[in-house]
């Protein structure tokens, strides 16, 4: 596993959904500006997470709190950030917004609500 | 719109003046960075002969927008004073990468009072992306085929939603709570604006 | 040759791959990830009195048959526990407490081991994926190992069947709801009568029963309370 010049560090989905990522650091928005009167007011926020291998491979994105049948629900919101650019078993790489579409579906895949909000009640706890 | 770009030795001496008094308002005053300042100018080490700096100015002829480029074969802000940022990654020194610092853009000349976030200030209004596809194009002119720049996750959020290629060199060092990246943005191929 | 996940990927995008040709290419998926069999189960929630469920599987025949004629599923406790929670579980004697019949029938017909998740999507569509073999216990290094695999599984079947089989099987609407007939399809959910939603609008009665009307068509519906819980089921009102 290499970086290469362009800065990507380029793996298959089968690697990548291999990889173990570890949580690095969550957190939530500051409100950027005074909503108008009405709006309902989401949650919203960011978590980072890291995989242990050499190079590191980081994957980031924006979650959101979604109230769901009684309870909560943390969603994933946009597109992930990360260092990662998959290339197929031919080794030729993904274009630019299927990688990203195609490694939103790895982030949904890992199990990430509960240490996000761990780390997030962790560090807002007054 | 007016973009002008050069180098201290190129550029008029009261055009370096108002780069540096803007940087002052914008970095110094507004977002209360703890920088090197005289009389009022904001300059530092790496404010060298070879700097290039692009500008914009709106139609009074006010700087409202400032990018500043540095070649990476020489010192330069990520190399110098935060190559934690890459990790165990090598450095780039190459003529192809080419690092942006010190951008920004504010209409201090504006009668609107929203309140601006620190990554608001830099990346979010059509001047800070214009300003940004000037920068993109005069590195590439001066031979690069990517930028570096450290940023904040707000300013790689801002990127990606105006529709640049950008993405972290990787994992975040977190200071004082907030992640902060060294973040490519490919000069090639030019993506589009994102209008929302 | 291309990997079983770059299959799935393509199973989303081809949209002339029918629900056979999915499930084909998550067995070959359940193979990879160290499984024989391969089942799933979806469920739509219309209509209310008998919500539907499809289920493709390449279990042993005679076990299929005895799992229907059994009307198992109703007790199935991996059934309920996906039901319940969208957190996957391993079968032990534990979780089928209560359903011996079952657990003894399914291992004497070659179904010893197995891991089940289940998903839901905001249209109401529910499934569940089990991954099942006839020996080698599940240990913890192999879920450490595979688990985000067949979590990744889980989520890319249910794309792909739920896009493909479930606006059929819900007679989800051609034409989408307008703005207009979500609100007041919400109102009415919310108790208001068309005289108070009329006002809430401003708009006249007729405007409301006018837009009613069109959203009771449009979902196939005979009257205002049926339409106004099959959009709110299919999660058209969110």
């Amino acid at each position: 596993m290499v970086t290469s010049p362009d800065g990507f560090v380029r793996l298959t989905l089968d690697d990548v959904l291999s990889v173990p990522f570890k949580h690095l650091v969550s957190g939530i928005d500051e409100e950027p500006a005074p909503l108008p009167c009405g709006t309902y007011t989401t949650i919203s926020g960011y978590t980072e997470w890291v995989s242990d291998t050499q190079p590191k491979i980081t994957v980031g994105w924006d979650w959101i709190i979604a109230p769901a049948d009684g309870g909560s629900h943390w969603r994933r919101i946009g597109l992930p950030r990360s260092n990662l650019l998959l290339v197929d078993t031919a080794q030729n790489d993904y274009a630019w917004e299927r990688n990203l579409v195609v490694l939103a579906t790895v982030v949904d895949a890992i199990p990430w609500q509960e240490q996000a909000k761990t780390a997030v009640v962790e560090r807002y706890a007054a | 719109m007016q973009y002008i770009s050069g180098t201290s030795t190129s550029l008029a001496a009261e055009v370096l003046v108002g780069l540096a008094r803007f940087r002052h308002r914008v970095f110094v005053e507004m977002l209360g960075w703890e920088l090197q300042t005289r009389d009022g100018l904001e300059l530092d080490q790496f404010d060298r002969a070879d700097t290039v700096y692009v500008a914009a100015r709106n139609e009074h002829g006010a700087v409202v927008g400032i990018a500043r480029l540095l070649p990476t074969i020489r010192p330069y802000l990520l190399r110098d004073v935060f190559p934690q940022l890459l990790h165990e990654q090598p450095l780039p020194c190459t003529a192809a990468v080419w690092e942006l610092s010190r951008f920004a853009a504010v209409d201090f000349d504006s009668t609107r009072t929203t309140p601006v976030s620190q990554a608001t200030a830099q990346v979010s209004s059509p001047v800070a992306v214009g300003l940004l596809r000037e920068a993109m194009r005069v590195a590439a002119e001066l031979g690069a085929q990517r930028l570096i720049t450290v940023s904040p996750l707000g300013v790689e959020r801002l990127l990606r939603k105006a529709g640049f290629r950008a993405h972290r060199a990787g994992p975040p060092i977190v200071v004082e709570g907030h992640p902060v990246f060294a973040c490519w943005i490919d000069l090639e191929p030019q993506a589009g604006v994102v209008t929302h | 040759m291309r990997g079983w996940q770059e299959d799935m990927l393509t199973a989303l995008e081809d949209q002339f791959l029918d629900e056979q040709g999915i499930f084909s290419r998550m067995e070959r998926a359940a193979v990879a990830v160290g499984f024989e069999y391969c089942a799933y189960g979806l469920r739509v929630p219309i209509p209310v009195t008998k919500p539907q469920i499809v289920m493709l599987n390449n279990y042993p025949d005679a076990w299929r048959r005895r799992y229907q004629e059994a009307g198992y599923v109703q007790r199935d406790p991996t059934v309920l526990h996906g039901r319940r929670s969208q957190a996957p579980i391993v079968w032990s004697d534990e979780l089928f407490a209560g359903a011996e019949d079952l657990w003894t029938e399914a291992r004497a017909h070659g179904l010893r081991v197995g891991w089940a998740q289940s998903s839901l999507d905001g249209h109401g569509v529910g499934g569940m994926l089990t991954l099942a073999r006839s020996h080698d216990d599940i240990l913890p290094g192999e879920l450490v190992a595979n688990e985000v695999k067949m979590r990744w599984l889980v989520n890319m079947a249910h794309l792909a069947l739920s896009r493909r089989m479930a606006p059929k099987l819900t007679g989800r609407p051609d034409s989408p709801l307008t703005p207009r007939e979500v609100e007041i399809l919400q109102w009415t959910a919310d108790g208001k009568t068309a005289g108070e939603i009329s006002d809430i609008l401003h708009v006249s009665e007729h405007t409301v029963a006018f837009h009613m009307g069109n959203a009771m068509r449009k979902l196939d519906s005979n009257n205002k309370t049926a339409a106004v819980v099959k959009a709110a089921v299919l999660g058209l009102l969110n």
